[in-house]
């Protein structure tokens, strides 16, 4: 096979898989066609924000953030001027995410 | 016709060639918006503005890029275009918006449920589709 063969015979690194990414934005300018500054959902200064998206619960989002489902109500309290009921979110929802 | 009537003949025709054709190059759309900061994080705070700025993340982290404009216009896009290594995008995302004149800041965020892996990453933020930054930064 010789030098060819050895070229041949790489293995490509595989591509990371990224086709589980979720993104979103937002923004403190106006978007066009609509007047006013974007009003925000909280009050809170800092922090991490995260979009709810389809299929999410608290202790996903919890798992996901912290590691521990079991700190799910940390995230609850933090928004509850948004979460009404900690067993429904919604797709589209901002919430806070508090440091752990 | 004397030698100098055609000379200016030719440099007018050379003028209002390159004049026409620069203009006609030139994006149709025309706002006063520019990019003035670009910064990565972990985190942002109520006015988009990044808290916690770092280039080094966790495989667990959301990224997030907060750009800040300057000026107005009735509309403006921003992208930011999320790569990895050897540039396999990860997420291309599009705010439009229509700054009135202060500065304001757009954030754009990215997670990942099952982690990130470890490597080099870029976020591209383009407005109204021309690069206006790109920073690097890490995961590990």
């Amino acid at each position: 096979m010789g030098i060819f063969g050895d070229l041949f015979s790489k293995k490509k690194k595989p591509r990371a898989d990224f086709s589980n990414v979720r993104s979103g934005g937002s923004s403190t300018a106006p978007t066009p066609g609509v007047g006013g500054p974007e009003t925000n959902a909280t009050s809170v200064t800092t922090g991490r924000t995260y979009v709810v998206v389809s299929g999410d619960s608290l202790s996903k989002i919890a798992k996901r953030e912290y590691g521990d489902a079991q700190k799910w109500p940390k995230i609850y309290e933090a928004n509850r001027n948004i979460i009404k009921d900690p067993d429904l979110i919604y797709p589209g929802q901002e919430l806070r995410i508090p440091e752990a | 016709m004397s030698i100098h009537q055609y000379a200016r003949l030719v440099v007018s025709l050379l003028l209002a060639v390159a004049l026409f054709g620069c203009s006609a190059s030139k994006p149709a759309v025309q706002t006063g918006v520019k990019v003035t900061n670009i910064d990565v994080g972990r985190s942002v705070t109520a006015d988009k503005a990044i808290a916690e700025k770092t280039d080094s993340f966790r495989s667990s982290d959301t990224f997030y890029v907060s750009v800040k404009t300057e000026g107005s216009g009735p509309s403006a896009t921003l992208t930011a275009r999320w790569t990895y290594e050897d540039g396999q995008v990860v997420d291309e995302s599009t705010q439009n918006i229509a700054p009135a004149g202060s500065a304001t800041a757009t954030e754009f965020h990215v997670s990942k449920p099952d982690a990130w892996p470890a490597g080099g990453y870029r976020v591209e933020v383009l407005l109204n589709g021309t690069s206006a930054g790109t920073r690097d930064f890490k995961v590990t």
